[in-house]
């Protein structure tokens, strides 16, 4: 079973996140790179199906040079390649564009199952495996908190609100994982020297066959118009009780719709 | 001569700092303080899987084979979490058994590879043994003096109090046995590697007291402004900074002395010792100055990092017994 591992290079979850004034997308430049901490799970998951099943895992991302540090970890944690989707070209993919760069990139790449984790923590739009999924012609097995496979069939609980439902598809398939799914391994040392010697393939537009006009700021479906830095923190209303707390507690929620 | 770390030692310090930052936080350490057992559950596995336990293990035991230079990041990552696990007892008893060879080796040090088998020395000055209650070996002097390995039932161990509860002493008592595992092998070799050990893992707990230490300095307000922003504050946390950041490459040069048995190993290590100890206790009381004096409780994380700090000022020898070797040394 050969698997993609689709990872993403995202700002520090504790930092400040920026937008440039320029064009409105995020500013990768001033903050530190992390990898998506969902897709570590994805990473993860991967790799304990190749461990029980043999076959590759093959990282693939898309993002700027910088990006490279995030696949560094994932092959560092035991991948056995990479692909890196990196053009000038790709700055300011909305969601659309970017699941149309990775399913062309996809394409070059021989694999029977795709892992992402649910969502990213910068963009938190949880639509891309939905839309690998529609582009690729791939069975869409979203929000795993297990995965099974039995030679091409992929069996997957799907987290729910109230618990979960067991879905079942044959490969090709896309499989987005929740982190109740695993705990995923730290890279250890020898994982680190062995990831240096490993293949990292880098693919530009031309490379993938991604047509320019689909992807980018102009190519997007959708673009920031505005933005605003968020209001400092309001003063609460204090209520001093005079007898009358609850009511005046519940008048509140009353007039905030809350019951 | 290269002392800096290279990437390699970098990115595996960083894989470490986060996998302590996850398992073994302050509140864990808290519970660990607490707890009779004194060990964060499952963090030795989770070490050992990332190959920090059999680092500078030899390959042929199913180690990494590095030296103390590429460990050196790791330990820094160790002092920084005040991590109350038996790191440096092992690494330094796996060096002791891999230089012995034999059986014993072969006994040994596959378990402590795997996460399975910790061991507690008793090398230098002083009587207590460090990690002795938590060891499956212990490796300390008969009534004779002589070196010797043993499990850990096999001997008397009776266990002390000691201020730092995230670290576990007892006095050892081995019967002898008449002859030592260890002959022929470099024992103050070992002992020096300790040392250097110990000294990476204070300024570690020096780094870390200091940024508790800045965070606050940058939060706390008086008089309308934050204190960081008086000089009596700001002054003494930059001094304290610029004395530890002194004191680390001296510690990556004993590193280096240490891994290549240099001539001056010795005094390097005790120079080491001493700057790291000396930096790491003057972080400490500023830490604690500049936060008020709250350090002084046990609710405090400070308190912690403060009490490591201490300990490990004496383990391994003091700094006043280093500052007497490295005197002997150069002058003779």
């Amino acid at each position: 079973m050969n698997i993609v591992v689709c990872v993403k290079q995202v700002p520090d979850t504790y930092e400040e996140k920026k937008l440039s004034d320029a064009d409105k997308t995020l500013d990768r430049e001033s903050v530190e790179g992390v990898m998506n901490e969902l897709d570590e799970y994805a990473v993860e998951e991967a790799l304990r199906l190749k461990e029980a099943h043999g076959g590759e895992v093959t990282i693939l991302t898309m993002g700027p040079e910088k990006a490279v540090e995030t696949i560094r970890k994932a092959l560092s944690m035991g991948a056995d390649s990479a692909v890196h989707v990196v053009d000038p070209a790709l700055h300011g993919s909305d969601a659309l564009a970017t699941s149309y760069a990775l399913a062309k990139a996809l394409g070059t790449i021989e694999h029977d199952l795709v892992i992402l984790g649910v969502e990213s923590t910068d963009a938190r739009m949880s639509v891309i495996p939905a839309m690998l999924a529609e582009r690729t012609g791939a069975a869409q097995l979203s929000f795993a908190r297990k995965v099974e496979v039995d030679g091409s069939t992929v069996k997957i609980e799907r987290q729910t609100d109230t618990g979960y439902d067991v879905v079942e598809a044959q490969t090709p398939a896309i499989v987005s994982v929740v982190e109740k799914i695993n705990e995923p391994r730290y890279p250890s040392f020898k994982g680190i020297m062995a990831a240096k010697k490993k293949p990292l393939t880098t693919l530009t537009l031309a490379d993938a066959g991604i047509e320019a006009s689909n992807v980018g700021l102009s190519g997007s479906g959708t673009s920031v118009a505005e933005f605003a830095a968020r209001p400092p923190k309001q003063a609460g209303t204090i209520v001093k009780d005079e007898g009358d707390g609850g009511v005046k507690l519940a008048e509140f929620l009353a007039s905030q719709k809350i019951i | 001569m290269r002392l800096a770390p290279d990437q390699d030692a970098l990115d595996f310090a960083g894989s470490v700092r986060e996998l302590l930052a996850d398992l073994a936080d302050a509140a864990a350490l808290r519970v660990a303080w607490d707890d009779a057992d004194g060990r964060i559950p499952g963090v030795w596995k989770r070490l050992a899987e990332a190959g920090v336990l059999g680092l500078s293990v030899p390959e042929e035991y199913g180690g990494s084979g590095a030296d103390l230079t590429t460990l050196l990041a790791v330990l820094v990552e160790v002092g920084r979490s005040a991590l109350p696990e038996p790191l440096v007892e092992t690494i330094v008893g796996a060096m002791l058994l891999a230089e012995a060879g034999g059986v014993i080796a072969e006994d040994w040090l596959p378990r402590v590879v795997a996460g399975e088998a910790v061991i507690a020395v008793g090398l230098g000055p002083g009587a207590l043994v460090s990690a002795a209650p938590w060891a499956d070996l212990l490796v300390v002097a008969d009534h004779a003096g002589v070196l010797c390995a043993m499990p850990r039932d096999e001997a008397t161990v009776t266990t002390s109090e000691s201020v730092d509860r995230g670290v576990r002493l007892a006095a050892v008592d081995v019967p002898s046995r008449g002859g030592s595992a260890f002959d022929g092998v470099h024992l103050d070799r070992a002992f020096d590697a300790g040392v250097v050990a110990v000294a990476a893992q204070l300024t570690g707990l020096a780094e870390a007291m200091l940024d508790m230490a800045v965070r606050h300095a940058k939060q706390r307000e008086q008089f309308g402004v934050v204190i960081g922003s008086f000089q009596a504050i700001k002054h003494q946390l930059a001094d304290a900074y610029v004395a530890n950041a002194f004191a680390a490459p001296v510690v990556a040069r004993a590193s280096w002395s240490v891994a290549r048995d240099a001539p001056t190993r010795s005094r390097d290590a005790s120079h080491a010792k001493h700057a790291a100890t000396v930096a790491a206790r003057r972080a400490a009381r500023t830490a604690l100055q500049v936060h008020a004096g709250i350090g002084y409780t046990f609710e405090h994380d400070l308190h912690m990092w403060m009490k490591r700090t201490w300990t490990l000022s004496s383990l391994w020898g003091t700094a006043a017994w280093h500052k007497e070797r490295v005197a002997k040394e150069v002058l003779g």
